[in-house]
């Protein structure tokens, strides 16, 4: 593997950084050790043995004795946030207007590892919309996405079901408003046309005059522009008298109204209870199709997800949950559910399991106790990086190292599943944000 | 009496495999599978699955030639083929029976019956079904076992989740695999029957607003006053609107009564027959009063509790009324009344002579561990049983936790019996279904096994395979915990 390109590039303003590392996990493609690892403006551009060439111009980071993988993420947290809870229909609220990165001690996270979180709304319901943003870094840099994925926080253990039904009947309710109100003016505008029509016949005037006139307009507007992030609402602005004006689709279904639709990045994270509450939302979901889902499996109540694990894997369903060896409810019989949700297909990520620095700390060790049990290294170290980061929808910036790959990597004295290693060093966008102090 | 207007024709000697009966039968199963090839399994072993052959392709009618003009016309196909691929598939059980009973029509023995999609579609010696890649055929061997309706518990405790069911019930729930592994397929949830399906909310409620309640009771005597006075007032306008459609014949201008609302539409219903009334009444007065208003008002009536129904067994079944009755209950008799009081273990035995349809629900109507051992609805056949002992027929007591109990919910036309059309809901035992030993082996709910005692930790270990003589289980508490 030989970059010459990136000699001739040497010459102009671009930063580069290269990681000589003892060890690079990229967990998307093969392991190198030692390896190499070559950042252009916090992006990696390169990476592979310890070979690779790299301009003379580039800051070199001697990491021979650490392992180099991608940052951790937490797909779902309320990690140092307020109390600001609401219950029922809220697509409109964002969560990432309840964060101030300056009051949230992130200090625990980074020591872990953790390098991005989707920051979830509070409350029952579908209390909002989750962000993405970074635990550390240049200010500017620390907001991943506004619209990491709409958040249904239905409980249905108290009875909440009707609150998912009838927000997508209500987003189905304005969708059909906006189709109505749109045949009505096409209706309008044919009318409007032939009459006009009509009267230039009778004055005698050619027909040909009229190509100009509001009549063609129609055909244009008839094809609304499709917002291009999720969540932002399909405003279409009045520019002539002879434009078609939907009426506004309800804000706090907005959210909804895309997943229906299928906007491009549309999803939901739906927390599950119990094994039951699965067939709850397939219910639920049947008379729309396709809704973009991903699923929180909660142990609090009870454990009995084994009975739906194949359904799970065959629709190859994004997971999250805690890093467990479960227990048959009832019984002591232990089972590794993250392992056979995994083998069935699904995309496992798996959540600390409270929000304290010591369980940040304890994740990889949990994993360990996983991967000792059957779980594969491979899917735990993705259940760590890439797959929470697909979660938050930004799984073609972080979760990986190749090329394109934002560079927030976490450098560790050891295997990042064995007991003892700890976190070295953490890098942002290419940058050391955060070095653990020598002992 | 309970109306029977709800239920199925059915012709009797139905299952007859005589040739007079059962050419109309296999005409109409013919059409019932009319796109799938037959095999005959009755020569080879039931449990080996014959070898499938491929379903007949479906002739696309004459007339649907492809119009060239039209491509709109195959966008529409090409939805159609889509919706058909995302059609679940025929659904088929294949039950193949020792002793089954109907409940209805008697015992028969050697039968197989065929479920289609969750309803039964045939009963007989010789049974087909389609096979091939469009349709799901399950298969059980049942033979050596007994077969019986899937038993109805009239009111359901905590083995469903709550009002509805459909939208708050555990689907693996502990206390619903209990009451599957009981026998029970049906049971009422708030005031709504449904189903106990395992593992799915597809199918659940069978029907919704069961009764209205009345309270009548001795104890609230301004309650009582003013059941009265809202049924005389709907008695009342009843006739109003009577008297306003004759009036209409004659003079066009004739004012329409009122409509009532809220609970008075609630009253006005009842009496016109439409919602049956369920009441709380134990005492023997308690009954009668309820019995004279059911007649004076001709509304029908579940007297729930009943203990004292033995003495006035007459009245009560001259009033029409149905009653929900525990054999097991006591009531301590009062000497100082100088009449019959408290309960009695024949009361479901004299209520039978008398013609009073009665279901039987054990003391708790739920599943629990504290308390009465053996006296929730994990038990609901030994309540039966009970009855029994106080000198009701057998097959009696299986019709008040089967098709007497569907019938007193309205649900009769669906539930309780084994019947063509009905739903296929089965419990398969290893024994009488009234025997202290029997435990259920399998539980069908909609055509799908949703209990295997061989697979549910709960009984695995007891009797395995329905063996009577066989020695004590050879374990212990513990090892079933997983503690070696």
């Amino acid at each position: 593997m030989l970059a010459a390109p990136l000699c001739a590039l040497a010459g102009d303003d671009a930063e580069y950084v290269v990681i000589n590392a003892g060890r690079v996990i990229t967990v998307t493609g093969e392991e190198f050790a030692p390896g190499r690892i070559v950042i252009e403006d916090g992006k990696v551009t390169l990476v592979g043995g310890p070979k690779i060439e790299y301009p003379p111009s580039a800051k070199v980071i001697d990491a021979r004795r650490e392992t180099v993988l991608p940052g951790f993420v937490h797909p779902r947290t309320r990690h140092g946030l307020a109390g600001y809870k609401r219950s029922g229909v809220h697509g409109d609220q964002k969560a990432a207007a309840e964060v101030y990165l300056s009051q949230i001690d992130f200090s625990g996270l980074i020591e872990a590892g953790y390098t991005a979180v989707g920051f979830v709304p509070d409350g029952s319901g579908i209390p909002g919309v989750a962000a993405a943003f970074r635990t550390a870094g240049p200010e500017e840099a620390r907001k991943l996405a506004d619209y990491a994925y709409l958040f249904a926080a239905i409980n249905w253990a108290d009875k909440e079901k009707d609150i998912l039904r009838g927000a997508l009947k209500k987003a189905k309710e304005e969708i059909e408003k906006v189709e109505k109100a749109r045949k009505e003016w096409d209706e309008k505008q044919k009318k409007k046309k032939t009459e006009t029509d009509k009267e230039k016949n009778e004055k005698g005037e050619k027909p040909k005059d009229d190509e100009k006139g509001g009549g063609h307009a129609s055909t244009d507007a008839a094809k609304p522009p499709p917002p291009e992030t999720p969540g932002a609402a399909a405003k279409v602005e009045k520019k002539e008298d002879g434009e078609f004006k939907p009426p506004e689709i309800d804000p706090k279904h907005q959210p909804i109204v895309d997943l229906i639709q299928k906007k491009k990045g549309a999803i939901m994270l739906v927390d599950l209870e119990r094994a039951s509450d699965f067939h709850h939302l397939d219910s639920v979901l049947e008379p729309y199709e396709e809704i973009a889902y991903q699923l929180y499996l909660k142990t609090s109540l009870a454990m009995d997800y084994h009975h739906i694990v194949d359904e799970l894997g065959k629709r190859k369903a994004r997971v999250a949950l805690r890093p467990w060896i479960h227990y048959q409810p009832q019984t002591t019989f232990r089972f590794n559910l993250i392992d056979q949700l995994s083998d069935a297909g699904c995309e496992v990520s798996v959540v600390p399991m409270w929000d304290t620095r010591e369980e940040y700390l304890a994740v990889r060790t949990r994993l360990a106790d996983l991967v000792r049990a059957g779980l594969s290294r491979e899917t735990a170290i993705k259940a760590l990086t890439l797959h929470p980061a697909r979660m938050i929808s930004a799984g073609e910036r972080l979760g990986s190292i190749e090329k394109g790959t934002e560079a927030d990597l976490v450098f560790m004295d050891g295997d990042p599943l064995a007991p003892f290693s700890k976190v070295t060093r953490v890098m942002i966008l290419g940058h050391v944000v955060w070095t653990a102090e020598k002992k | 009496m309970i109306s029977q207007t709800n239920k199925p024709r059915l012709r009797r000697n139905a299952f007859a495999c005589s040739p007079r009966f059962a050419l109309p039968y296999s005409v109409a199963v013919a059409a019932l599978f009319a796109a799938a090839t037959f095999v005959r399994p009755d020569s080879v072993a039931l449990a080996v699955a014959p070898s499938p052959l491929p379903a007949a392709e479906e002739t696309p009618p004459a007339d649907a030639k492809k119009d060239p003009e039209a491509p709109a016309k195959d966008d529409a196909k090409a939805e159609e083929d889509k919706k058909r691929k995302k059609k679940k598939k025929d659904r088929y059980l294949v039950l193949k029976c020792g002793t089954l009973h109907t409940v209805t029509e008697g015992d028969l023995y050697g039968m197989t019956v065929l479920a289609k999609n969750g309803k039964i579609a045939r009963i007989g010696r010789h049974v087909d079904w389609p096979l091939g890649d469009d349709v799901e055929v399950a298969e059980l061997d049942a033979s050596g076992f007994h077969v019986y309706p899937g038993l109805v518990a009239v009111s359901g405790g905590n083995l469903l989740g709550g009002e509805p069911p459909d939208d708050t019930t555990d689907v693996y729930g502990l206390t619903m695999t209990i009451g599957l592994a009981a026998g029970i397929t049906t049971a009422v949830s708030g005031n709504t029957a449904a189903k106990l399906t395992f593992g799915g909310v597809e199918d659940m409620t069978v029907k919704r607003d069961l009764f209205f309640t009345l309270a009548y009771s001795s104890d609230n005597p301004e309650g009582r006053y003013n059941v009265r006075k809202e049924l005389e007032k709907a008695r009342q306008h009843v006739r109003d609107v009577q008297a306003f459609h004759e009036a209409k014949k004659t003079d066009p201008k004739a004012k329409e009564p009122e409509k009532p609302k809220g609970q008075a539409e609630q009253y006005v219903k009842l009496i016109r027959g439409e919602i049956i009334a369920s009441s709380d009444a134990g005492a023997a007065q308690d009954l009668l009063d309820i019995a004279e208003l059911a007649r004076r008002y001709g509304f029908r009536a579940v007297v729930r509790g009943a203990h004292e129904a033995w003495i006035v067994a007459p009245q009560v079944s001259r009033a029409g009324l149905s009653a929900v009755i525990t054999p097991r209950s006591t009531v301590m008799r009062d000497d100082r009344l100088n009449r019959p009081n408290g309960s009695s273990i024949e009361n479901a035995a004299i209520l039978h002579q008398h013609g009073v349809p009665f279901a039987v629900i054990p003391q708790i109507s739920s599943i629990t561990t504290w308390g009465l051992a053996g006296r929730d609805l994990l038990h609901l056949n030994m309540e039966a049983a009970f009855a029994v002992r106080g000198g009701l027929p057998e097959d009696a007591a299986i019709r008040a936790i089967t098709i007497d109990a569907a019938r007193i919910l309205g649900i009769d036309h669906r539930v309780g019996s084994i019947e063509i059309g009905k739903d296929a809901d089965f419990v398969v035992t290893d024994g009488d279904l009234l025997h202290y030993m029997t435990h259920s082996r399998w539980t069908i709910v909609n055509g799908r096994v949703v209990y295997d005692k061989d697979k549910e930790p709960l009984f695995e270990h007891i009797r395995k395979g329905g063996d009577r003589d066989a020695p004590p289980p050879d374990d212990y508490w513990p090892k079933r915990l997983g503690a070696e």
